[in-house]
This record gives C-alpha cells, sequence and structure tokens, in this order.
C-alpha cells in the first residue's frame, strides 16, 4: 500500500515537469487574451487614425498607414478610408497624430460614425548596421477602443526583425563582398513595408491574441477568437 | 527566434503565390506608399487616382465587391481636384456598399453641396 502510493508520488514528481515541459514547447508561452470587452462592444467599423511615430525616421507614420486597412477590411470590418480619415483631421487642425490620440474617442467616433477606433504608436522603424550584415526592425503597439465608451477593446504589442539570408558564393572572399552589398542596399534603401505588413497580420489575425473576427467575415461570431 | 523562422517560412511559401483576399486590392498599398513618398504633386495625385481607378474598374467588371473605403478615397481625391458632382457620385457609391459609411458619407455630400452652392452663389454675383 505504501510503496504504491510511495510510486505514485514520484511519478507525479517527475511527470509534472516534463508535462508542463511538453505543453510550454507545443504553444506560445503567451496566455490568450480576455476578449470579454471586445465582444460586448462587437465593433462592426474601424477608424484608423493617424499613427504616432516615436522612431527616428521621419514620414514613417505615413508609410505604415498605407499597411493597415488590407488586414482589417480582410478580416471583416468596415474600416474607413485611411486617406480621407488623414486629410480631414489636418483640415479639423488635428494635423499632429499626438492631438488625435489624445482627443475624445467618443467625439471622434461621433465625428466618422465609426464604432470602434485604432490607435497605433510606432516604436522600432530602423535598420542597424552590424558587422557585415543590416537587421532592420520594426515595432508597433496597438490599442483599439470602442468609440462610445472610450474603453480599450483589444491591445496588442509586436516586433519583427528581419535580417536578409546573404547568398553562399561557395568562397570566402566573395561571400564577404555579397554580404556587404547586401547590407549596404539594405542600409541605404530599407524596405520596412514587407515586415510592416507581416507585424500586422501576426497582429490582427494570430488566434488568442488577434482581433477575432469581423461582420463581413465568414466565420464571423461562429467560434471564439 | 520562433518568429523569425515563420517570417523565413512564411516569405519563402508567399514568394510563389499570391495570398488569395476577400477583395481585389490591385496596388494599392503601394500606390498610398507611393503617394506619401512623393512629393504630392499634381502627377502624383493622379497617378493614385489611377491606381484607385483601377481597384474599381477591375471589381466591377467582376462579380466581387470594392474594397471598404475604396470609393470614398477616390470621391476625396475628386473632391481634392475639385470635380463635386463626380465626388458626390463616388460617395453615394460608397455609401450603398457600405452600410456603416452612410454618416459620414452623408456628412460629405452635404459639405460639397454647400461648397457647390456657394460657388454658384459667387459666381452668379460676378456676372451681376
Amino acid at each position: 500500500m505504501t510503496n504504491r502510493k510511495q510510486g505514485g508520488y514520484w511519478l507525479r514528481v517527475v511527470s509534472t515537469p516534463l508535462l508542463l515541459a511538453m505543453v510550454g514547447a507545443g504553444c506560445a508561452t503567451v496566455p490568450p487574451k480576455d476578449y470579454t470587452k471586445f465582444s460586448r462592444s462587437d465593433p462592426h467599423s474601424i477608424l484608423i487614425v493617424p499613427a504616432i511615430n516615436n522612431s527616428p525616421e521621419v514620414g514613417a507614420e505615413n508609410y505604415f498607414l498605407a499597411t493597415v486597412s488590407l488586414p482589417l477590411a480582410e478580416r471583416g470590418f468596415y474600416v474607413f478610408p485611411v486617406n480621407m480619415t488623414k486629410e480631414l483631421l489636418t483640415e479639423a487642425g488635428l494635423d499632429d497624430p499626438s492631438l488625435v490620440h489624445q482627443a475624445s474617442p467618443a467625439r471622434l467616433g461621433e465625428l466618422f460614425g465609426a464604432d470602434s477606433i485604432l490607435y497605433i504608436s510606432i516604436d522600432n522603424w530602423e535598420a542597424k548596421y552590424v558587422v557585415l550584415s543590416t537587421t532592420v526592425t520594426v515595432g508597433f503597439s496597438y490599442s483599439l477602443k470602442d468609440a462610445s465608451s472610450g474603453e480599450e477593446i483589444w491591445s496588442h504589442h509586436e516586433v519583427m526583425k528581419y535580417t536578409p539570408q546573404n547568398q553562399d558564393t561557395g568562397n570566402l572572399i566573395g561571400n564577404l563582398i555579397v554580404a556587404a552589398v547586401s547590407a549596404a542596399i539594405t542600409k541605404a534603401a530599407p524596405n520596412y513595408i514587407p515586415l510592416a505588413r507581416q507585424a500586422n497580420s501576426n497582429a490582427f489575425q494570430v488566434p488568442g491574441q488577434g482581433i477575432p473576427p469581423g461582420p463581413h467575415h465568414p466565420t464571423y461570431g461562429k467560434n471564439s477568437p | 527566434m520562433t518568429r523569425l523562422v515563420v517570417l523565413g517560412l512564411t516569405l519563402l511559401v508567399c514568394s510563389g503565390c499570391a495570398v488569395k483576399t476577400a477583395y481585389q486590392w490591385g496596388n494599392y498599398e503601394d500606390s498610398l506608399y507611393g503617394y506619401y513618398k512623393g512629393a504630392k504633386t499634381p502627377e502624383d495625385h493622379e497617378q493614385y487616382m489611377s491606381q484607385l481607378r483601377d481597384i474599381i474598374e477591375q471589381t466591377e467588371t467582376t462579380a466581387g465587391a470594392v474594397p471598404p473605403g475604396i470609393y470614398a478615397e477616390y470621391g476625396y481625391g475628386l473632391f481634392q481636384i475639385g470635380e463635386y458632382p463626380e465626388a458626390i457620385q463616388y460617395f453615394e457609391k460608397e455609401k450603398s456598399l457600405w452600410a456603416e459609411a452612410a454618416p459620414l458619407m452623408d456628412r460629405m455630400i452635404g459639405n460639397v453641396r454647400r461648397l457647390m452652392t456657394e460657388k454658384a452663389h459667387a459666381s452668379s454675383r460676378v456676372n451681376d
């Protein structure tokens, strides 16, 4: 009796960390988000306001704006025309994105007839040159707010890094030249857009982390996020 | 690290094929990016407008819906170059396709109509 008990104990002691390790390896360490507020708000439309640019790259907020509408519309939401929104806000004297982010969500929502407002800050938008190779980094903080209550109904932070893979020429000198050329190209004209697209797609679509499908999506309301 | 591998794989997989989307976006992202990157000359504006026109024409000839916001963006572009009646047409199109856009489109249409009336009054005063 005692032996069996002891055996059970040891099995438990050994198996618990093992199980934890197995579970940990199989899934991301991030727990799924709480979608209670999102479901209660059930937004049908999203107003994307100009992003706040905290990176040193001048103009990044405009370039980035070009990559946000498509993935959200494909997610099943009505997305307000971003360029028109930007121009209308400028006309209204809100040409500085930080002014827009400080404005009352209810007022903005009423002005545009929007259910929700997406606020984004650009945290990283940079290319770093380290030993014959360039790493491009983009990072964004997203906050979706219910337009009538002003309450945050979803938020996310996404960072993506990309280092172009250098081609192997088969000899050391050749490889060094290729690496130098590829780094120079990336440094001179780093292409952030594909990386920004990938970041948005991760942010919006990853199950348990992203934005649940909207009313124009075939799986709207059918399954949990 | 996992993300880097996933990104690498995604890029590899996606380089050979186009991702299937619900709407036909044409060159929407690239054209808006190009518009912001450029000096916003009338030529840049026309190029951006012609890309929007392509998306609209492509979709209208097939059975699909024009993506949210595209009719409105095109209408606003027309408004910016003073083509008011045409701008109203496109705001109407956005409104009839997307119910969510109705309040904003009604406001835009109202504003453009008011501008048209003001201009008509101004020119009639000049004629008097």
